[in-house]
């Protein structure tokens, strides 16, 4: 047998791990930051920091910095040891590295801006939409090309969790961008209202499945049995673990939506899979679980198995949490609330932050030939987080589940007992402090590992190659004559690669067809009538500001909703919404019937001060939209954009707009100057407030006392 | 854009063959899964599951 020598490419590997973690206590210090501003809403300073733009810089830099090149590192250490040979190319494995720093970078500095696609999880603009694809086709090459060159013929489980990973975020992250540029830092979605909900919230439910989940159980199946010695509980359950999780999740993304304006179909399918979901996601936590039977005792002194077992708990609790919040009644309950914001801190800060870091703890000691440079540390790493875990997560299910009871609390004559929002938001914000101090536990347990980590890599001797040997593969294979179909897929990486794209193709492929071709989903409302020019501008403000983070505009067909905000929300309303602001958090009042509630004046004031028209109001101050000019260069671009999307604009508007745009001003200036408010009329906040009262002007009806629904 | 969609929208009969559809391809999907898993060699699995101890 001819054996042959090679070396381990360590230097991206340790790169991506430092990468992972620098960038995670940047993306956990902004959380911490929008954390304390929902209790101290002065510390929203300047623009560029207010609360509805650094909440996505938090989400972005979490999901896409620190675990992203959590994955990366994972990958590029474990892939090249369980096939046996060096990463295919150097060169693409340096431009994946800093091309995806660089999108990172870009991303920290484009989203403060507000130069944001108002999609969550998705807000970055289009110039950067294509670099990520860029950047995780060469992920792509270089991964495929350590496949093909292997020196072990058998793809370990782990590896097909890496290979669903690349394909399923590929055609995720290209469906989800569809967008047509206005300008180089502008776009719209190509996909309007329902239609724009669904696919986004089919993007939203994937990229927590197939990049906070499967590349960390990909991570799982290789570092759980490395750090335990032993090995994965049972390979049949890994096998049906996987087919049946990249089969079952990709259908579960309405569960999003449910009691939305989204066809009903189309939730009860979200429901059911969701549901289902339960039996693959426990399948997993129960293997990653059993792998240390035997080994229980070597839990209690191995800092990373500590971290590696709390990390398959939190992923047990959150995959069994999930389905339950996917069963209608709960969500009627949950959604909106801070219960959803504690459910994927679950999942974040336990599964993938302990995961991470249990990797790490086992990773640079190896990668530097040397000890970890505390046990003790990481160990107190490990009680922060954990206890950082639970003080952030209990105070919020408290106080999302006591806040949606308030919103649904009835008097006994049938009306609401707290109709003023505020009121609601001040009973929680003793939780919202009670938060903070969970996630400061947990980032002084970051930083200490932080500490741990650097440290242990200065006493020790970077090998930033490592040598390996293994016999060649046999070019020809001769197959068993009763070998199983499953056995050949295993081979075949690019089989593997179509079967698992077919798989995630047919969920999203049911529930699209219908939603974008039969016409009955999304019955049209002769009174809709596409935005003024103003109107138009002041929503891309909206987006700007992030304004999606804290308010909703959708209301749901429940009595205790069309009280509070009128009539509830129906599928043709949104039909010129490139991109829909459905929203799915309540910080602040649904906006979707906001239109006529108040006189302009109101608004002008409220977004100067909100506490000068909502005492005690945590919304930030918008000076700047005040201070801003409307920039109406764009109207042309914009209403063109609009127009091959299909809004019927007249043809030609586009040329005359402007006009249409400064009458409307006016009218809004001369309401301002009656209440006494002077301002240029060429000002953001008109356009802003010219956006906000258009808001569910279409279908305007008092709110009807409606037969309770729910 | 989309208004070219919207041609084809009336030529779907019926969204009630989807669930139908799905139904059936995961009842097959998961029959073959399991049995396919349980009639694997044992050995082989033993293999693969020591693959990354190696």
């Amino acid at each position: 047998m001819n054996v042959e020598h090679f070396k381990y490419d360590n230097r991206w590997v340790r790169n991506f791990a430092f990468a992972s973690f620098l960038w995670g206590f940047v993306g956990m210090l902004v959380g911490l930051i929008i954390a304390l501003q929902l209790v101290y809403p002065q510390l929203n300073f300047v623009e560029w920091t207010t609360f509805g733009r650094l909440r996505p810089l938090h989400t972005n830099a979490v999901i896409f910095a620190f675990v992203g090149n959590g994955i990366f590192m994972g990958v590029y250490y474990s892939l090249q040891r369980l096939l046996k040979t060096r990463m295919w190319s150097d060169k693409l494995s340096a431009i994946h590295f800093w091309g995806w720093q660089l999108i990172i970078v870009a991303a920290a500095i484009t989203l403060p801006l507000g130069i944001s696609a108002g999609k969550e999880y998705a807000e970055l603009e289009w110039p950067i939409d294509i670099a990520i694809t860029l950047i995780w086709v060469v992920f792509g090459i270089n991964m495929f090309g350590t496949i093909l060159t292997r020196r072990e013929r058998h793809l370990y489980v782990a590896i097909w969790f890496y290979i669903a990973t690349w394909i399923t975020v590929a055609m995720l992250h290209i469906v989800n961008s569809m967008e047509i540029p206005v300008t180089f830092f502008k776009s719209y979605s190509l996909y309007a209202g329902v239609q724009d909900a669904l696919v986004q919230w089919w993007y939203g439910h994937n990229a927590v499945a197939f990049f906070l989940t499967t590349p960390y159980l990909g991570l799982m199946y290789y570092f759980l049995p490395k750090a335990a010695n032993r090995p994965v509980y049972s390979y049949r359950l890994s096998i049906i673990h996987f087919w049946s999780l990249i089969f079952l999740y990709i259908w579960a993304g309405p569960h999003h939506l449910l009691y939305t304006a989204l066809p009903d179909w189309a939730q009860s399918l979200g429901t059911v899979f969701s549901i289902m979901l339960i039996a693959p996601s426990w399948g997993g936590m129960i293997n990653g679980l059993l792998t240390l039977r035997g080994a229980w005792d070597k839990v209690r002194e191995e800092p990373v198995l500590k971290f590696m077992v709390v990390a398959v708990t939190a992923y047990g609790m959150a995959t069994f949490e999930g389905p339950m919040l996917s069963i209608k009644s709960v969500n009627a309950i949950s959604h909106y609330t801070d219960w959803t914001i504690a459910h994927v801190h679950v999942g974040a800060l336990g599964w993938n932050g302990f995961l991470t870091f249990g990797i790490l703890y086992w990773l640079l000691p190896r990668l530097y030939k040397t000890q970890l440079f505390s046990t003790r540390l990481a160990n107190v790493h490990f009680w922060l987080g954990t206890l950082g875990i639970l003080f952030y997560v209990i105070p919020l299910y408290w106080g999302g589940i006591n806040q949606s009871l308030m919103w649904k609390q009835f008097t006994p004559e049938g009306i609401l007992k707290y109709p003023n929002f505020l009121e609601t938001v001040n009973a929680i914000r003793p939780f919202y402090m009670m938060r903070v101090v969970g996630g400061l536990l947990y980032l002084v347990g970051t930083t200490v590992g932080i500490y741990n980590l650097l440290k242990t890599a200065g006493q020790g001797e970077f090998q930033k190659e490592e040598e390996a040997s293994a016999p060649a593969l046999e070019k020809n294979y001769t197959t068993h004559s009763n070998e199983g179909w499953h056995r050949v897929i295993e081979r075949r990486p690019l089989q593997m690669l179509v079967f698992s794209l077919i798989l995630v193709a047919i969920g999203g492929i049911v529930e699209f067809v219908p939603t974008f071709l039969i016409e009955s989903n999304v019955p049209s409302i002769a009174s809709v009538k596409p935005y003024t020019p103003l109107e138009l501008h002041g929503r891309d403000i909206y987006i700007r500001e992030g304004c999606y983070n804290c308010h909703s505009q959708m209301i749901r067909p429940f009595r205790s909703e069309t009280e509070r905000y009128g009539e509830y929300s129906k599928a043709g309303e949104f039909v010129y919404d490139h991109p829909f602001q459905f929203g799915s958090k309540r910080t602040g009042p649904d906006l979707q019937r906001e239109g006529g509630k108040y006189p302009d004046s109101w608004h002008f004031n409220h977004m100067l001060d909100p506490t000068s028209m909502s005492p005690g109001s945590i919304m930030p101050a918008y000076s700047h939209i005040i201070d801003h000019n409307l920039d109406t260069s764009t109207t042309e671009a914009k209403i063109k954009v609009m127009q091959i999307l299909g809004v019927p604009y007249a043809k030609g508007y586009e040329k005359t707009a402007n006009t249409d745009l400064e009458t409307q001003a006016a009218s809004i200036q001369a309401n301002l100057r009656k209440d006494g408010v002077k301002v240029s009329k060429d000002k953001e906040i008109i356009a802003l407030i010219a956006y906000l009262q258009r808001l569910g002007h279409d279908i305007r009806t008092k709110p009807q006392p409606t037969s309770d629904k729910h | 854009m989309f208004s070219f969609f919207k041609r084809y929208a009336e030529t779907i009969a019926g969204v009630d063959i989807y669930p139908k559809v799905s139904l059936v391809i995961f009842f097959i999907f998961f029959i073959a899964l399991l049995w396919f898993t349980f009639h694997t060699d044992k050995n082989y699995i033993d293999e693969q599951a020591n693959i990354p101890l190696d």
